[in-house]
């Protein structure tokens, strides 16, 4: 990789791939949540197991977003890693709403939902 | 992770950095940044490319998921454009700061989710087979070497903040 880059910049890198042809967006692997509607129930932020971002990105980013110390961040990261998933915050809908937004602009796949426990 | 074996940036100051490319791959960051710019610009969130770059937030609720883009899909399109700018218009300087770096991790990251997208990137993929007359070539390539480069960012940031 050194050697970087022999690439053909003449072209277009971002091809149209045929595999991409749906328009359908991706979704968080759905677990039931019945219908409970509890209001009192905490909102809570999950982050996704996904393929591209690195662990060290994922971990600095919770670590920004959050504010947590490196070890939670990294514990938080494994658990997506390892498990597909991690419960990174809990509170209000609206507090759960602004980490999503700021863990998106970051790239991290993210979604909140009302915690069913 | 592979690294790099000469760093690309490195910290003259907690609060500079100096950016150690070479004349091609300053040519290739820019050309691939303003073809994700370009894209960025079209705001079609219906593109198949933009899948990771612009996830669902609600999985389980669609109305809510409809109230959430509409509120905050213009933001996040703006916020990743402001941060491709930036790198466009920073590449060719020797130092940068620390917010800009910042916003150097953020375009980067969000290039490479489009390049993964592109790629249909899985946990255990060998991209370093792809032949070079394959269309998707060049993007494997610019791939992992963001990844490099995203990766020695995301350190340099760490031990910085």
């Amino acid at each position: 990789m050194e050697s970087f880059p022999e690439v053909h910049l003449s072209g277009t890198i971002l091809v149209m791939f045929p595999r991409l042809a749906s328009t359908a967006p991706l979704e968080a692997p759905v677990f039931d949540s019945e219908t409970d509607v509890r209001p009192d129930r905490p909102w809570i932020v999950l982050v996704w197991n996904d393929p591209i971002n690195l662990m060290s990105y994922v971990t600095f980013v919770l670590q920004q977003v959050f504010g947590y110390p490196l070890e939670k961040a990294t514990h938080l990261m494994l658990d997506v890693h390892e498990k597909g998933r991690a419960v990174v915050s809990s509170g209000s809908k609206e507090k759960a709403e602004f980490f999503v937004y700021q863990l998106h602009e970051y790239g991290l796949w993210a979604t909140l939902q009302q915690d069913d426990a | 992770m592979t690294w790099f074996k000469k760093p690309r940036i490195v910290s003259s100051s907690p609060e500079s950095f100096s950016l150690r490319f070479n004349e091609s791959e300053r040519e290739t960051l820019r050309n691939i940044l303003q073809q994700i710019q370009k894209l960025f610009q079209e705001k079609n969130p219906l593109d198949p490319r933009l899948r990771r770059a612009f996830p669902v937030a609600y999985s389980m609720d669609q109305e809510s998921e409809t109230e959430y883009q509409r509120l905050m899909q213009d933001d996040l399109f703006s916020s990743r454009l402001a941060s491709i700018d930036l790198v466009i218009s920073t590449i060719d300087k020797e130092d940068i700061s620390y917010s800009e770096l910042l916003r150097w991790m953020q375009a980067l990251n969000s290039t490479r989710l489009v390049l993964g997208t592109i790629l249909d990137v899985s946990e255990d993929d060998d991209r370093t087979s792809l032949p070079e007359e394959d269309p998707l070539y060049s993007a494997a390539i610019i791939f992992d070497f963001l990844g490099m480069l995203l990766d020695e960012i995301t350190r340099t940031l760490q031990s910085n903040a």
